[in-house]
């Protein structure tokens, strides 16, 4: 059984980090796909997130009504975070196997499922 | 130090904030499109003042140094004015173009005011940074237009020297881009 760590981790919190690692896997979400995948209260993820925006660590932009996150590209260490991310997310099985689970690749409208 | 009204532009803005942040012991540096609409006006409608504060700041020496101006924090953290157009933020430090730290900034005065402020040539590479990460073209509109009115002071070697070593350092920005960009400015620069 495996007891969850209580640590804020190097982020300052577990949801920080874990948001973070899941868009070093991603590259792109939004807020509501995000806490289905953590399994996150929405408004938590939706502050963790406007938190980091305002950090400069993520970027946002508006896709219809969708506000996808990123992270910054402009952010003064946006490529060894990046790094860093993808290596933590690979780590972890329990983002990666979330991260899996989502379909990310095109699908032709009208397609069956 | 007077109040700003609704007929105040971006630079009575600048002047004032950055006038009222220095007497309060502050230093802040205009950074990112406003700056670029320092220095060319009509190049960018910006709505918003972004300040970088170069050695850290607590909240509340902002907000008492900006209250007799007009400017109150709102919730989302910025400061917004009864009248003026403008809002001013101040995005966290440090002062950053691409992976390199910022240490040199202009200095410009008028009358008894002051204002720290990205030097053109560094805003010519913040703006062509937006574009080069996330292929705006209208901040590499903006990044020409600076290099238009403020040929003498850019130099275009240093720029894409810094080009190399952000391509070296971290290589996921597109050279492409690159190559288009100083091809521009160096257009720019022949005329």
């Amino acid at each position: 059984m495996t007891v969850p760590s209580l640590s804020r981790g190097l982020f300052g919190s577990r949801t920080r980090e874990r948001a973070l690692k899941l868009l070093g896997l991603l590259e792109q979400s939004y807020p509501r796909e995000m806490a289905a995948v953590l399994d996150e209260d929405l408004s938590v993820v939706q502050r963790t997130l406007d938190d980091l925006e305002r950090d400069g660590i993520l970027a946002s932009r508006l896709l219809g009504r969708t506000r996808l996150f990123e992270l910054n590209r402009t952010y003064q260490h946006y490529a060894p975070l990046r790094e860093l991310l993808a290596r933590m997310g690979q780590s972890d099985p329990a983002t990666v196997e979330a991260a899996q689970r989502l379909r990310r690749r095109p699908r032709r409208a009208g397609k069956e499922l | 130090m007077n109040a700003l009204d609704g007929n105040a532009t971006l630079t009575d803005v600048a002047f004032a904030v950055c006038t009222a942040l220095e007497q309060a012991g502050e230093r802040a540096v205009l950074c990112g499109g406003s700056a670029a609409t320092f220095y060319v006006p009509e190049a960018d409608e910006v709505r918003d003042l972004d300040f970088v504060l170069t050695f850290g700041a607590r909240t509340s020496t902002v907000d008492e140094a900006l209250r007799p101006l007009g400017f109150l924090r709102a919730p989302e953290g910025l400061y917004r004015h009864p009248e003026v157009r403008y809002t001013v933020e101040f995005p966290a430090g440090p002062l950053a173009i691409g992976s390199e730290t910022v240490t040199d900034y202009a200095t410009e005065r008028r009358g008894g005011l002051v204002l720290h402020v990205y030097t053109p040539a560094d805003v010519v590479r913040d703006r062509f940074m937006h574009y080069w990460a996330w292929g705006d073209q209208r901040a590499l509109c903006v990044a020409l237009a600076v290099a238009t009115a403020r040929a003498a002071d850019i130099d275009v070697t240093p720029i894409e020297a810094w080009t190399e070593r952000e391509l070296r350092d971290a290589p996921i920005y597109d050279r492409g881009r690159r190559d288009h960009f100083v091809a521009q400015v160096r257009a720019v620069l022949a005329r």
